[in-house]
């Protein structure tokens, strides 16, 4: 057990550690006993590999791994992936075709490295032809992929699995509420204010600047889409790993970071995004939505 | 002369360290407190310098060594 | 072609729809959310700091400070600020010349009229008054990419024998996930000189009507280089490197400063001129070179905050020092309480003498060379404890008072004869009361 997480006694309770979705993972807890902690961090653990199992796009024997290899034959989903497919297209009918869970393959093209390797245009519209979401045919819970085309949940698998873990570890206590912070990397939930009803304190890293904010969660959950790592630099042009869906290239002008306070974990990581696809309208579409973020040029 | 010697001790822990050093964005909510900021207490610091500038042979180090002062 | 970021339409539906939508997947209705952050606007208002602090020595120097700052960071992150401080000095300093079991007769800087130190008793001039402005200005300028900035700093200050003028650029550059931050810094200072009546001629004798000879105005300026590591080393814990070097030339020398010339074995003063004893101005060289290692570790320990610095200093004239400096910040909700320890040492000046032989004076008089009985630059040790207590006014703003007592315990490096009756160097204690504000 000692190997597939760490639970180590804080302040006010325990914090349990492991390492799902390449990211470190976090379930922090108020409460006093040890055993319950285990209880709720394996829960939390349990979920979070079950969800990376069977929706990686890195083993080949899981589900994802059938659908992009279904060759044009329908198959046919289970209640969950149902679920998620469900979302994917509502996701990618609000945003108007620029949320598209189909645009994965774009990576053969454009690799995000750090370098000034930039693919050509040739390269590009080669794999145009296989990207949108409108030309999958989705008839719950059929799915028939055309031949080429991919599915890839990354956008929303990680603020899935982090709501999903809240979920899970809560069902493990029948008592009262015990505070529970859920920290993926970054993109965290938490079941409402702390032991001595202050709030969680959750820094929010200055990727530019010398400005870190702190923010105080009471309640809901926080995501963040950024590039403060993952970015091309070409004769002084950055080229953000925010690809449009429907030109195969950069979405130009976005900010850097984009930070999101909403009551679920997939909201605030949709909203977010979202906002990174607006480029330089990213700030007037937060504003609209009226939802608390923050964002770093 | 123990000065030396702790100086050099400091140095080699920061060396041997650096490989695992750091934290994530996600893991500055205690270093971005104001009480962590290298320099928590300016007026403090501004005012002891100037105190030791002018009673002691020595000066800077944290910051420059300067005083703008005739007092030493 | 790919800068056609397209507009979403009906923006504001969205965020119904995704809240459904997410209903519908996670199969649940949440209780909302509910966060607000500390700093969600980077443009900000001046926000100020005021402080007075009050110094006083046992029978010697007092002052009063007070001080202002403001700061502000504008919307590209630059921050610009001003500091004002005003320094109020008082009362006796020592003047270099050794307490002796005789009467002894000093002549006043100004070179009209004189003073009197009792027998057993340390000589101090006490018409030391003095007042100081000091502005300084500084803005942080944020460059291209935002792991890159360049602080400026000013300064200039003014007391009526001395006037100051400085600046420094200081480039920083965050590497390693901003968890290291590489510093390199220049500064240079110009520094004019005027001191009371004019400055003495090193080495001469004092004489019943102040110096026989005297110069003019003098200068000195200075450049300094330092370069810095900060290092995040893990969630709690932060340390930091400096390595700095400072090279300065003119006039070092303090003009109010004299050396006692005593018999080497009887240890009595030697006989003046024109005073009852002989004693000679000061000569520091017309240069110096200093540096300096620093090093500093910066440790949260369950919401707590410790934090130990060590410095080592040394330059040409044989000065080392050694300085601890510890604190520890007790945090409880709404106030803390730290408390502070220093400690610092140095080894004397190679021309550093409690006071010298008459064989040594007509040796310096004749071949010249550096001299000074300054105790700032003989062997000491320093010590500080000090308690500082942070609290939020009613008002909800910070505040805070320190109180500290300061030691300093020095050697003399030479005693002649009946000298060895005498404290020649005694200690200097002094208490320092601070009151901080910021709104």
């Amino acid at each position: 057990m000692a190997d597939l997480y760490k639970i180590d006694k804080t302040e006010h309770g325990f914090t349990g550690r492991f390492d799902a979705m390449a990211s470190p993972c976090e379930i922090l807890m108020d409460l006093h006993d040890p055993l319950l902690a285990q209880q709720l961090v394996h829960a939390a653990y349990s979920e979070a590999k079950r969800i990376e199992q069977k929706f990686s796009r890195y083993i080949n024997t899981n589900l994802m791994f059938k659908m992009n290899n279904s060759q044009g034959e329908t198959i046919t989903l289970d209640e969950e992936s149902s679920l998620l497919m469900d979302f994917a297209f509502t996701c990618y009918d609000m945003s108007d075709g620029f949320f598209d869970v189909t645009s994965g393959i774009l990576r053969r093209a454009w690799k995000f490295d750090g370098s000034d390797t930039l693919p050509s245009d040739i390269q590009i519209k080669e794999l145009l032809p296989f990207i949108g979401l409108q030309k999958v045919i989705w008839k719950k819970p059929d799915l028939t992929m055309p031949i080429n085309m991919e599915l890839d949940f990354g956008g929303i698998g990680k603020e899935y699995a982090v709501d999903r873990c809240l979920q899970k570890a809560m069902e493990k206590n029948t008592g009262k509420r015990i505070p529970i912070l859920i920290n993926f990397g970054g993109d965290l939930v938490c079941n409402g204010p702390r032991f001595n009803q202050q709030p969680w304190q959750v820094g929010i890293e200055s990727v530019g600047g010398g400005h870190s904010a702190v923010v105080s969660l009471r309640q809901g959950a926080l995501a963040t889409s950024g590039d403060a790592r993952r970015f091309l630099l070409k004769d002084d042009v950055r080229y953000s790993h925010i690809l449009n869906p429907q030109t195969g290239h950069p979405i130009m002008d976005a900010p850097r970071s984009v930070t999101v306070a909403a009551a679920t974990c997939v909201e605030a990581g949709l909203l977010s995004t979202l906002a990174m696809l607006q480029g330089s309208g990213s700030k007037a579409f937060l504003a609209e939505q009226e939802v608390v973020h923050w964002v770093q040029d | 002369m123990k000065p030396i010697v702790f100086t050099l001790l400091l140095g080699s822990v920061f060396i041997s360290g650096c490989s695992s050093m750091g934290v994530k964005p996600w893991e500055r909510d205690i270093l971005a407190r104001d009480d962590m900021a290298l320099e928590s207490a300016s007026m403090d610091s501004a005012f002891d310098d100037h105190i030791y500038f002018s009673k002691e042979a020595s000066s800077g180090g944290k910051g420059f060594g300067g005083g703008g002062c005739g007092c030493n | 072609m790919n800068n056609q970021n397209r507009k979403l339409k009906s923006n504001k539906d969205i965020r119904k729809i995704l809240t459904s939508a997410t209903g519908c997947l996670l199969g649940v209705t949440t209780a909302g959310v509910q966060a607000e952050s500390d700093t969600a606007n980077l443009e900000g208002e001046w926000k100020t700091d005021i402080a007075v602090l009050g110094y006083t020595e046992t029978d010697r120097v007092s002052a009063f400070e007070p001080a202002i700052a403001i700061k502000k960071t504008f919307e590209d992150e630059s921050v610009l600020g001003f500091k004002l401080v005003f320094d109020a000095l008082t009362g006796a300093s020592a003047n270099g010349a050794s307490a002796t079991g005789e009467v002894q007769t000093f002549t006043r800087p100004s070179g009209s009229g004189t003073y009197i130190t009792g027998k057993d008793e340390t000589p101090l001039d006490d018409t030391f008054r003095d007042t100081r402005i000091n502005f300084t200005a500084n803005y942080e300028q944020p460059l291209s990419d935002r792991l890159e900035k360049i602080v400026w700093g000013a300064n200039i200050s003014n007391e009526f024998d001395f006037t100051s003028f400085g600046g420094s650029g200081t480039f920083m550059r965050d590497l390693n996930q901003r968890n290291t931050t590489l510093s390199a810094g220049f500064s240079f200072e110009i520094d004019a000189i005027k001191p009371v009546g004019g400055a003495p001629v090193a080495l001469t004798e004092m004489q019943a009507a102040g110096p026989s000879t005297r110069e003019g105005e003098k200068s000195r300026n200075m450049v300094e280089m330092l370069l810095g590591v900060t290092q995040v080393v893990d969630r709690n814990t932060l340390m930091q490197f400096n390595y700095g070097v400072a090279v300065s030339n003119g006039y070092h020398t303090d003009a109010y400063k004299i050396v006692s010339v005593v018999d080497e074995v009887t240890g009595v003063v030697a006989p003046g001129e024109s005073l009852d004893g002989k004693y000679l101005y000061e000569s520091r060289p017309d240069g110096r070179i200093k540096h300096s290692l620093f090093a500093k570790v910066k440790r949260n320990i369950s919401g707590d905050v410790a934090d130990a610095s060590y410095r080592f200093m040394w330059d040409d004239w044989g000065v080392a020092s050694s300085t601890i400096d510890m604190h520890y910040r007790f945090n409880q909700k709404s106030w803390y309480l730290e408390p502070h320890v220093r400690y610092y040492s140095q080894q004397a000046a190679d021309f550093y003498h409690t006071s010298i032989t008459t064989t040594q004076a007509t040796l310096l008089e004749t071949s010249g060379g550096d001299l000074t009985a300054d105790y700032r630059l003989g062997e000491m040790a320093a010590t500080t404890i000090g308690l500082k207590l942070g609290f939020l006014t009613p008002g909800g703003n910070k505040s805070s008072i320190r109180l500290e007592y300061y030691n300093q315990t020095s050697r003399a490096s030479d005693v002649y004869g009946a000298q060895s009756s005498q404290d020649l160097v005694p200690d200097v204690d002094a208490v320092i009361m601070q009151y901080n504000y910021s709104f």
